[in-house]
Order: structure tokens, then C-alpha cells, then sequence
């Protein structure tokens, strides 16, 4: 429901997809159309894209529906607060974490990366865009208050993106090198079930900061 | 029997200090004190430290940046440890101190951040032959500056006081868990260390140097604290 919601919000859904497929667009333009350096590089700036692609949409999560007062309904509903940042961070990952990660392998093409990194491409994107939801709503409920504090979210949650985005571009770069990457694989699904089983009551608690 | 009654006036001072009024008049009152302690202790374990200090085997006169170093590197996780206890004793007993403190020990702990990663590239480049490499160990120190950073940039943006010591707390609470475990991850993924960084020199082990070490960790808490006090009396209690 908050997901379909999330689509018809305007702008969230396809705008994530168009700004990875132009990051990825514009970086043979800037570092030359070489194939071997291109697929070097591929794995970690298509992780980069994507994580960047991910922190655009991040202040819509809640933005709107706490300026029209949705939100206070939400809070005043049955459903407890955490479970309202499950569903928030559920709807972004739907609306940009999934296309994003079917997209990438295909993106990957564009860059010279091969079909078994273009898999792990897919497999580590699937495996850690729900970590990269989950930090960023509760980044988002942080700055709920805030006026245009999309500058502040993003020195917020980036530092603490870095270990997803470390490990999952890491499991790319070694299936792209023919090497195992089932370890940092494992890792990236470890932080997005250490985020999911903690971040909802830090973002339980920091929305009934805001709201009260 | 003895013993423990001290321990209980210890803790109930402890609890004591808890009010704010109480704790600015009594770090009022210290300030002074520790302001020119602060000078002195500065001033004599730097010119110790690099002056009256022999000169390694192997690295030479460089190995002296290790007393302004490893303090600071010390200090920059122990500001962190005291922003997060500070902000969980916040959370739990909404006492006011314990916030300011956490609030205090940000600055304190992001400057020292950088001193240890300044004076870290300093001695790198002639030791390691390059000013900065993507090690573990200094990737996860450049990532705790970010998170000063932004601690101090959510405490900045939010107008309500109280609101902000909420959030900050929360904030503080999620990246120790976040942040720090991301060293002990890539440890996992890469154990050797970074080239030429084969643990300590021969002259670790003398008790001389391990004093010095100790006097100069001793004078970053000094500054540290003295930092942390000055930071506080310029605080929101006093509107």
C-alpha cells in the first residue's frame, strides 16, 4: 500500500533509475572509452551510482507525509511507529533498491563488465540496497525537523554507508578478477539483517523525538 | 569496609555532579586551574618529547611525531567513547551533564581525529613513502572524522535543545554499532597490515620511553578535558 503510495508520490520511482543510468552514461565520457579500464572500474562506481542514486530520493521518505500531517496519523494508528519505518524503508527499496539492482548487470554492459560480475553485480546490489533503505530512512527520520536538510542527511548516512558499499563492490571486483565472493557476499547480507533487526527502534524513537 | 564506604562518597559525588548548577560551579572553579596546567603539561611533553628524546635506529628523528600521534589518535576514540556513554546515560537518565558532555567531547574528539590522521601522513611519507594508503586502519579513522562531523552538523541544525539531544544520543548510539564494527570487518577480509608497519621498535620495550609515552597521553586528556570544560561553559544552560 505504502509502497504504491511511494510510486504515485511523483518523481521517486523512475528518477532513481534515469540518474543511475546517467551516472553511468558519463563516466566512459570522463575517463575515456578504454574496455580494460573501464571494466576495472565498473564494479565500484556502478556501487557508487547506485548508492548515490539511492541517497536522492531519501528526504521524500517521510518529508511529505510530516509537513501534511500524515505522519501524526500514522503515529496516532495501531500500527507502532517502527513498523511505519519498516514499511517506509520496505517502499523505498521497492521503488529504487530492486530496479536498481535488475538495472545494473544491464548497465554493467556499458562499462565492459563480464556476466559473472554482472551477476554478482546483482546478487550483492540485491543483498545490500536493503541495508542502504534501511540507514537511509533512519537518516531521514533524524532530520525530519530539519529545513532543507538534504546536505545534512547525506553527511549523515554516508559515513554510514561505507561498509555496505565497501563489501559489495568488493564481492563485484573479485568475481570480476574469477575469484570466490561468497565472503563479502555474506558480510553485505549481515549488515542489511544487523540494520533491519536494529535501526527500527533508533527510528522508532527519533520520529517520536520529532513528533512530540 | 573502609574502602567501600569511599567508593559510595565517590559515586554519590559522581551523582552529585549530575546537576548542572553544581557541575558549572565546580568546573568553573577547576578551569583556571586547568588552563594553565593545560600550557604546562603541553609545553613541557612537546619539548620533551622532541627534543630530549634519542632518535630511533631506524627511523631517525621521525619517530618523535609519535608523542603528539598516538596521544591525539588515543584521544580521537576516547572522545568517541565519551559521546556515546554520555549520550546513553542521556537517554536513560535524562540528565543534563551527561549530554553536555557528550556534546563537548565531539569537537574535541573530530579535531584530535585530525591531528592523528595530519601527523599519521607526516611521518608516513618518509616511513611508508606515501602520505596516505587505504588501509583499514586509516579509511576507519577518516570515516570517524565524517561522523564528528555530521554529529556536530545534527546538533547545529535543530533548533530545540532538548530535540537535539534526543537525536544526537540516538545518533551517536547507531554509529558506534555502524562505524566501528566496519575496522573489524575489513580486518577480517585483509589481516596483514600496511607495508612497513612491522609492529614496534627496539626502543618500545625501555621503561623510559614507555613513561614519556605515558606523560605525553597524559598531557592530550589534560587538553582534552580542558577543551571539554571550556566548550561547556559556553553551553545552552546558561540561556
Amino acid at each position: 500500500m505504502i509502497s504504491v503510495l511511494a510510486v504515485r508520490s511523483g518523481g521517486g520511482f523512475g528518477l532513481a533509475l534515469v540518474f543511475f543510468l546517467i551516472v553511468v552514461v558519463l563516466i566512459p565520457l570522463g575517463l575515456g572509452p578504454d574496455q580494460s579500464t573501464l571494466a576495472l572500474v565498473a564494479p565500484g562506481l556502478l556501487w557508487l551510482g547506485a548508492l548515490l542514486a539511492c541517497l536522492l530520493s531519501l528526504d521524500r521518505i517521510f518529508g511529505l507525509d510530516y509537513e501534511d500531517g500524515s505522519l501524526d496519523l500514522l503515529a496516532t494508528s495501531p500500527l507502532p511507529l517502527e513498523a511505519v519505518y519498516i514499511a517506509k524503508a520496505a517502499a523505498h527499496w521497492l521503488t529504487t533498491g530492486l530496479p536498481l539492482a535488475l538495472a545494473a548487470p544491464l548497465l554493467g554492459v556499458l562499462l565492459n563488465l563480464s556476466f559473472d560480475a554482472g551477476k554478482a553485480m546483482c546478487f550483492s546490489l540485491l543483498l545490500g540496497t536493503p541495508a542502504l533503505s534501511l540507514i537511509g530512512a533512519f537518516g531521514a527520520t533524524l532530520t525530519l525537523g530539519v529545513k532543507r536538510g538534504g546536505l545534512l542527511l547525506s553527511l549523515l548516512v554516508l559515513p554510514l554507508y561505507v561498509p555496505t558499499l565497501i563489501f559489495g563492490a568488493r564481492a563485484v571486483r573479485s568475481a570480476s578478477l574469477g575469484q570466490a565472493f561468497d565472503v563479502p557476499l555474506i558480510i553485505v547480507l549481515a549488515i542489511s539483517l544487523g540494520t533491519v533487526a536494529i535501526l527500527p527502534f533508533a527510528s522508532g524513537a527519533a520520529l517520536r523525538i520529532n513528533l512530540r | 569496609m573502609n574502602s567501600t564506604s569511599k567508593s559510595k562518597h565517590l559515586w554519590n559525588l559522581f551523582w552529585k555532579l549530575a546537576n548542572p548548577k553544581v557541575f558549572m560551579g565546580w568546573s568553573g572553579r577547576w578551569l583556571p586551574w586547568l588552563s594553565w596546567l593545560t600550557v604546562l603539561f603541553l609545553g613541557s611533553g612537546l619539548i620533551w618529547g622532541f627534543f630530549f628524546t634519542p632518535d630511533d635506529i631506524r627511523q631517525g628523528s621521525t619517530v618523535k611525531i609519535i608523542y603528539l600521534h598516538v596521544p591525539a589518535a588515543l584521544m580521537a576514540i576516547n572522545g568517541y567513547l565519551l559521546m556515546f556513554v554520555g549520550s546513553l546515560m542521556w537517554l536513560i537518565r535524562r540528565q543534563h551533564v551527561s549530554v553536555l558532555a557528550a556534546k563537548a567531547a565531539a569537537p574535541v574528539g573530530m579535531t584530535m581525529t585530525l591531528i592523528a590522521l595530519a601527523t599519521g601522513a607526516i611521518w608516513g611519507q618518509p616511513m611508508w613513502g606515501t602520505y596516505w594508503v587505504w588501509d583499514p586502519r586509516l579509511t576507519s579513522f577518516l570515516i570517524m572524522f565524517l561522523f564528528y562531523a555530521g554529529y556536530i552538523a545534527l546538533w547545529a541544525a535543530i533548533d530545540d535543545d532538548d530535540t537535539a539531544a534526543d537525536l544526537t544520543s540516538v545518533l551517536a548510539l547507531v554509529g558506534l554499532g555502524l562505524c566501528l564494527a566496519q575496522p573489524l570487518c575489513s580486518f577480517v577480509l585483509e589481516p596483514r597490515p600496511a607495508s612497513g608497519y612491522n609492529g614496534y621498535s627496539d626502543r618500545w620495550n625501555q621503561a623510559r620511553e614507555y613513561f614519556e609515552c605515558i606523560f605525553s597521553t597524559a598531557v592530550a586528556y589534560d587538553a582534552g578535558v580542558w577543551t571539554a570544560f571550556s566548550n561547556s561553559s559556553t553551553n545552552w544552560y546558561a540561556h
